[in-house]
């Protein structure tokens, strides 16, 4: 392994962050109403020095609308992409990705199961419940990840325990999947349409007071990740070194592995399954910054945060005054990419 | 048939199904299959969708694939000879008895083939037009409605009372709808239209485009709605677009199981005028069925948002 030197860690950080803020800036002047760069500088200015600050349409279109949006996009990204490069790095398998392992599934029939209930029950007629549905989600996603955790053994087995974990993974998502196909087709279907949008992974949706405990724990999983990143690097050159190194292999994996599955069940809650971030952005960021988890680990972050972000200022838009799902962006941009990269692989050996 | 000698029973059978075999050889396409029993007084229509079908002259065994239509029988008074109708179908209560023969979008053929409908009627809006087109090719007589806008609901009330032999208590009840449509108008007369923003799902955020049944109903009831101009059925909308064209009023229909929530509260919502001033409407669901009761829809609209001209 090169020596990696916390300089190069930190200036590769800075970098990305300048051009995710770059980034920013420049899905906060697109969207489908025109704001002229120089109204927007205005606006911000009013927002944070004068006093009170400016209120027209202008000014909630970006504050209220894209500003959110733009967070949001960023902090989805950024935790997908870092949850697909644990899950690849942990289960020393390039396809692994955060959805492989049944979260998106699980917190779809959370959502499923909570929608059917909700229309049972009669309290969807209330506001207060408009925003359980993604704590239903999240649960979803949990109980999904024990369970696929459990039934694949854990991951105290050195070697293939790893690959038990996927196929578990595997099978559990294409039987919540029949699940939900039976909880659809035998509920009434006037919520139908609503989910299906969100199985593709939307943005568009209003944030509410989840959102901090969605940003506090990824935040939080991605500073315990970032803390075990060598500890994977050492499992990755093999188990049995990396125990006599003094790591202790059982441990951090069941650690990465809950971390990066508690990131994924926190933003899918509030996204839904965006498709392929988890997948292209890691393998994108290896080939741009290597394969030493201490650097990928920060710089997947960033870079998922960017690419969600455009694939969402794209989204919104393309086709103004009409959206798209992002879901569509990143699966159009991501999968040739992707059987590329594949292709490359599939070249060198 | 009871009239019919026995052995004249069994050459129309032989009859049937020589022509089913033949039409499957010799036409092959799926829309022309639909040939009624030979023997039976049929006369020829063309439906909403520019297919020739065959129909009894007056169909005694009708299956309804939608709501609309079961509706609109009911209103013409033919839902004694109604003999199957969809899970969708509650209104009026009196269908609850009927046996269902699958929902909307998957028509149980099995059980539409064994009770031998004379007449299968369907809809445009709402049917999975394979499965319908399916339906004709497995030999029944299929009718489909196409009623996208008000005045193709018209053309659908007459139609469907054409072809069950009742085309006069068809033109009557449009014209019904008609009067009562011309009433509504005349007591908004002089107003300005009022710009609204439907929302026909919240989350995400659908709206009705030009060609929509809604936009055109909005319109009977003096609402010009800001998303008209796209050119799709059912667009996403950019919550940025409805803040920069800021509605007059906010509309919906009450859905179940999906809820609206309290737009005072949600961040860029809240600066909407429609919002801060409370013109926020809920609609009965009946507004957006294209049947003759969108008309109690346009009712409870004009009355809601023009209180002072229904007095």
């Amino acid at each position: 392994m090169n020596r990696l030197s916390r300089t190069r860690i930190l200036s590769t950080s800075l970098a990305l962050l300048a051009a995710w803020a770059a980034a920013a800036v420049v899905s906060l002047n697109v969207g489908s109403v025109r704001i002229p760069v120089s109204t927007t500088l205005q606006l911000l200015k009013s927002r944070f020095l004068s006093e009170p600050p400016e209120s027209g349409t202008l000014a909630a279109i970006l504050f209220s609308v894209r500003l959110p949006r733009v967070f949001l996009g960023s902090l989805v990204g950024a935790s997908l992409a870092a949850a697909g490069a644990a899950f690849q790095s942990l289960l020393r398998n390039p396809l692994a990705d955060p959805y492989v392992l049944g979260v998106s599934t699980g917190a779809s029939m959370g959502t499923i199961l909570f929608s059917v209930a909700a229309a049972s029950f009669g309290f969807a007629a209330g506001n207060g419940f408009f925003y359980a549905r993604p704590g239903a989600a999240f649960l979803g996603a949990a109980a999904t990840v024990a369970a696929v955790y459990v039934i694949g053994g854990g991951t105290e087995r050195s070697g293939e325990g790893s690959q038990r974990l996927l196929l578990a993974g595997i099978v559990l998502a294409s039987f919540i999947s029949s699940i939900n196909v039976f909880l659809l087709t035998s509920t009434n279907q006037a919520d139908l349409r609503g989910i299906f949008y969100w199985l593709i992974g939307d943005l568009s949706r209003p944030v509410d007071a989840s959102i901090y405990v969605v940003t506090a724990v990824v935040l939080a999983g991605f500073l315990l990740l970032y803390l075990l990143s060598q500890s994977l690097n050492l499992i990755a050159m093999g188990e049995t070194s990396a125990l006599i190194l003094g790591v202790e292999v059982a441990r951090v994996k069941t650690w990465v592995y809950l971390l990066a599955s508690l990131m994924t069940g926190a933003v899918v809650s509030v996204s839904g399954p965006i498709a392929y971030i988890g997948l292209i952005c890691p393998h994108m960021a290896r080939m741009m910054f290597g394969s030493d988890n201490r650097i990928l680990f920060p710089a997947v972050f960033i870079f998922g945060a960017i690419f969600t972000l455009l694939a969402d200022t794209l989204a919104r838009s393309v086709f103004s005054p009409t959206e798209l799902p992002v879901g569509v962006i990143t699966a159009l941009c991501g999968a040739p990419l992707f059987i590329y990269l594949l292709h490359r692989k599939g070249g060198e050996r | 048939m009871r009239y019919l000698p026995r052995h004249s029973l069994t050459l129309l059978l032989l009859l049937c199904l020589a022509d089913s075999a033949c039409s499957s050889k010799s036409r092959p396409t799926p829309d022309s299959s639909a040939a009624p029993p030979a023997g039976v007084d049929s006369v020829n229509y063309t439906d909403g969708l520019g297919r020739q079908v065959s129909v009894a002259r007056h169909p005694l065994r009708i299956i309804s694939l939608a709501p609309s239509v079961t509706e609109v029988l009911y209103l013409l008074g033919a839902e004694d000879r109604l003999i199957g109708v969809t899970t969708h179908c509650d209104w009026p209560d009196a269908v609850r008895s009927k046996p269902r023969i699958g929902d909307l979008i998957n028509p149980n053929y099995e059980l539409i083939l064994a009770a031998k409908p004379d007449l299968v009627i369907a809809s445009t809006a709402g049917n999975d037009q394979s499965a319908v087109l399916k339906l004709a090719a497995l030999g029944l007589p299929v009718y489909v409605t196409a009623p996208r806008t008000v005045e193709r609901i018209f053309e659908t009330v007459e139609a469907i009372g054409r072809i069950t032999d009742c085309a006069a208590r068809g033109q009557a009840l449009v014209s019904r709808m008609k009067e009562r449509l011309g009433e509504v108008g005349r007591r908004l007369d002089g107003l300005p239209p009022l710009r609204a923003f439907f929302i026909t799902w919240f989350d995400p955020l659908l709206t009705p485009g030009r060609e929509t049944f809604e936009t055109s109903v909005l319109r009977l009831a003096g609402v010009t709605s800001i998303s008209e101009d796209i050119d799709q059925y059912y667009p996403r909308y950019s919550l940025e677009q409805v803040l920069a064209r800021d509605p007059d009023v906010i509309i919906t229909v009450n859905h179940q199981g999906s809820p609206l929530p309290d737009l005072r509260r949600l961040p860029g919502w809240q600066r909407l005028r429609a919002v801060r001033q409370e013109k926020v409407y809920f609609l009965d669901e009946v507004f957006q069925h294209p049947s003759p009761r969108f008309v109690d829809g346009v009712e409870e609209l004009a009355r809601k948002l023009h209180p002072e001209r229904f007095q």
